[in-house]
């Protein structure tokens, strides 16, 4: 075949090109550590990576999510156990003023009903920002004296009383403890041993309706011979759980029903244990009338409401340990996902200087034999 | 009759001869580099033999023509392929950009933003009041919504990037049917003297070549050497002296069409005849793939949009509103988040009763599973899996054009190598026939001083 300078010149062009692209692929490569620098470099493995990294983020998000429903339970486990607490506190008491003298009754009923205040914080405890105990209630506390008006209607106002009471008054306050509503014994009627419902049309003491929100209430109640009635407080939450995403389709429920921990009830309504407010009232009651039977019967209560929230604290280590489980998979399957990634896309240093320096040895060779083919003609040589 | 004149006769022409041959050889060695030369030829013959006593006697030679050294079928195969390698060239080129688009190697495009989208919404399911979890949902929508937006008009702009192509194109394809044209009159003028006219040709089928990377055109050559060139459906760019124009117009999808022009100015609309060079490449890539990515975008975001509607209206805000859409639009140019949402966060609807507000997160753990939920591709991909093959497919179709461009373009290569061997320059030959002609002169001057001597040596005579 006829071969004219103008073939070899371009030739060589063409294989110098070649070899300059094959070059600046392989810096790519190098300086960015990856194989892959476009899709059209490995389409198959680029659609991997983009999983690959995907599965590896929303892995972290199931360690995340399991990390906050560990502190949950951790959190609840400590409230409970200051609950545990305090109950022990107020039964050796309790126990104490089953028998002996008068004297000291009275103030061993002060000291229950600061404990009783206690308990009651210890009810309404906030995980963060939300209400632990209240269900879907989040933003309501769980045992507390507050009635709520929404869409201009006031909830009924629930209490309970420890003793049968006709002279039951009630005091309606905002925030800021200003009374805005007293409601007399002759509005309510007569209070009863028990869980009371009382009707509020939710004005204030001068009829104007109240704006939507949160409302306090005080109660006092006498009984017959004008001692004071202790009152306490109703469950205000509803029976809603806090839910987990553990991962694709896995869920855990943590109950977040306070019911279930101070005042157990059957779907009807009954009550089903033993309801911890309304023994401690029954109590304080029991103190300030001196009557040691009664004390005595909320003394065995209190025996019945320790084994009641040791049975919930109980229930909660299955769910820590599938808690705990679910982490170690995933702290497991996450350094293998990576590990895949990164044999996907990353680039094998070691071969690629190899292939470098080897096509630098064919560009340095082509170069050369380009210079020695190119350079003589016969121009050289006549004369 | 032979004598002393006789000799001059041949010597004069013996000289004429090879300063033609070295005025050939210097009009090949100074077009050695000149794109689409061929190298011409001096065809001598011998003169008719004179009679002499002693029978028919040579007369010396006469140079009949130059003729270019030129392969007809060569040329028509050249042309094909580089129809095709301007096809594949248009096509790499303007997928090149396309890839960037879809480019995820650095982890900052849409699987990205799918993504962080999912887990803000299981982060919302953890603290479904949490005033924070709530903010970065709505970033993390937004942040999702732009990207769609954005490739959205990166792939407008790659689609006017390739009209802008077209319209210069266009520019180039009409000053190349000018210059045929025009040089189909030179040729005819010259070619009516009965000789070749070398160079216009090697002009023309340059002209040819050009024009046919650029559109796939058909060519006849006639009787009187003139060359009539058609396109598309038969519309014709030259016939004769005559040439006719293409030009665009901007349609009502927003692209361009591709219109040619009879002589009464009619417009006939040949977009979707054209089948070759680097035109079509530009109109399958803008028509065809840029179509594709962009439906299947649009389909990603109306599904998702769909499904994340029909379960934010079933749930419940903060404030217990419910029905609410959280996107609207359902394009990935339209797509926004409800302007309501934007101004009022507790519009979420992370609970799936009314009762259950604030706490019950069932609505925003829905949401969140729609992540792994089968909704795409008939019901067999995730939206996340939907968005990777389709990463891939853009891959896949720039790995297998720059392919077959690498191959085209060898191909092209293999044949211009053959061109070259039969047409080209190579300097050394033309060196060789420098010498061999300066000999051949020489020596043809030679005769002439000697033919010289022997009129002088008879004059002397008398």
């Amino acid at each position: 075949m006829r071969v004219t300078t103008n073939t070899m010149t371009d030739t060589l062009v063409r294989y110098l090109a070649m070899q300059n692209s094959q070059l600046f692929k392989l810096q790519q490569n190098i300086s960015s550590q990856k194989r892959i620098n476009k899709p059209s470099d490995d389409p198959v493995g680029m659609g991997k990576i983009l999983n690959y990294r995907n599965n590896i983020a929303t892995v972290d998000q199931y360690l995340d999510n399991i990390e906050q429903a560990k502190s949950r339970i951790e959190f609840s486990e400590m409230t409970l156990d200051m609950v545990d607490e305090t109950l022990d506190v107020i039964r050796a008491i309790s126990k104490t003023e089953a028998t002996g003298t008068t004297t000291s009754r009275n103030i061993a009923a002060d000291q229950v009903k600061d404990l009783y205040n206690q308990v009651v914080d210890l009810a309404n405890s906030k995980f963060g920002q939300n209400f632990m105990f209240s269900g879907y209630q989040t933003d309501t506390p769980a045992y507390s004296h507050t009635v709520e008006i929404s869409g201009g209607t006031a909830d009924t106002i629930n209490f309970g009383l420890s003793a049968d009471s006709s002279n039951v008054t009630l005091k309606i306050q905002d925030n800021n403890g200003n009374v805005l509503r007293t409601l007399a014994p002759a509005d309510i009627g007569p209070g009863s041993d028990g869980i009371n419902n009382v009707v509020w049309d939710g004005r204030d003491d001068g009829g104007n309706l109240l704006a939507d929100g949160l409302y306090i209430f005080t109660v006092e109640a006498f009984n017959a011979s004008n001692d004071p009635v202790a009152d306490y407080a109703v469950y205000n939450g509803d029976d809603g759980s806090v839910t987990y995403i553990l991962g694709e389709g896995t869920r855990l429920s943590l109950d977040a029903d306070g019911r279930n921990i101070f005042s157990p009830e059957n779907p009807d309504g009954t009550p089903a244990g033993i309801n911890i407010f309304e023994v401690l009232a029954d109590l304080i009651y029991a103190l300030e009338n001196d009557d040691t039977s009664a004390i005595a019967d909320q003394t065995k209560l209190l025996d019945r409401a320790h084994t009641q929230i040791s049975e919930i604290r109980a229930a909660n280590s299955p769910r820590m340990y599938q808690l705990e489980t679910t982490e170690e998979f995933w702290s497991n399957y996450k350094p293998k996902l990576q590990e895949l990634l990164a044999k996907t896309e990353e680039v094998d240093l070691n071969e690629a200087v190899m292939q470098l320096k080897n096509i630098e040895l064919a560009y340095q060779t082509t170069l050369a034999t380009a210079a020695r083919i190119i350079q003589p003609s016969l121009l050289n040589f006549l004369k | 009759m032979t004598d002393i004149y006789n000799v001059m006769n041949i010597a004069g022409k013996a000289l004429m001869n090879q300063q033609k041959a070295i005025n050939v050889t210097g009009n090949n060695i100074a077009n050695v580099n000149t794109p689409g030369y061929s190298r011409q030829k001096l065809i001598v013959e011998t003169s008719t033999p004179l009679q002499s006593g002693i029978g028919p006697m040579g007369d010396g030679a006469e140079a009949v023509r130059i003729e270019r050294v030129y392969d007809r079928f060569l040329g028509v195969q050249i042309n094909a392929e580089t129809e095709a390698l301007g096809q594949w060239e248009a096509q790499k080129d303007a997928l090149a950009f396309i890839e960037a688009i879809f480019d995820e190697s650095g982890d900052f495009g849409l699987s990205r933003s799918l993504n962080e989208f999912w887990t803000a919404w299981q982060d919302l399911s953890n603290n479904p009041s949490g005033y924070n979890q709530r903010v970065i949902v709505k970033a993390k929508s937004e942040v999702l919504v732009d990207t769609f937006h954005r490739m959205f008009s990166d792939l407008q702009n790659a689609s006017q990037g390739i009209d802008a192509d077209i319209e210069g194109a266009i520019e180039e394809i009409n000053l190349l049917t000018r210059e045929i044209a025009d040089l189909n009159q030179k040729i005819m003028e010259t070619e009516s003297t009965g000789y070749s006219a070398n160079d216009y040709r090697d002009k023309r089928d340059l002209a040819i070549k050009e024009l046919s990377k650029m559109i796939d055109v058909n060519t006849f050559e006639d009787a009187s050497g003139r060359v009539s060139v058609s396109v598309a459906n038969g519309q014709t760019l030259v016939e004769g002296n005559t040439h006719w124009s293409l030009s665009t117009q901007m349609n009502v999808s927003g692209t361009r069409d591709v219109l040619w022009f009879d002589s009464a100015g009619n417009s006939v609309d040949i977009t979707s005849d054209i089948s070759g060079g680097k035109m079509k490449g530009w109109l399958e890539v803008r028509d065809v793939d840029i179509a594709n990515y962009l439906g299947k975008l649009n389909d990603l975001v109306q599904t998702l949009a769909n499904e994340i509607n029909t379960l934010h209206s079933t749930g419940f805000g903060l404030d217990g509103s419910t029905g609410l859409d959280f996107f609207i639009g359902s394009t990935a140019a339209d797509i926004q988040i409800d302007s309501a949402i934007v101004n009022n966060l507790d519009l979420i609807a992370a609970a799936s009763t009314s009762v259950g507000v604030p706490g019950d997160n069932t609505n925003a753990i829905r949401i969140a599973d729609l992540q792994h939920a089968l909704m795409m591709n008939g019901n067999s991909s995730t939206f996340e899996g939907y968005y990777q093959s389709l990463v891939s497919e853009v891959g896949r179709k720039v790995q297998t054009t720059d392919a077959s461009y690498d191959h085209q373009y060898e191909m092209v290569a293999q044949l211009e190598n053959r061109r070259q061997s039969i047409s080209g320059v190579s300097l050394d030959e033309e060196m060789m026939n420098l010498v061999k002609f300066q000999h051949a002169y020489d020596s043809a001057a030679k005769l002439i001083a000697t033919a010289d001597e022997m009129m002088q040596t008879v004059l002397n005579m008398i």
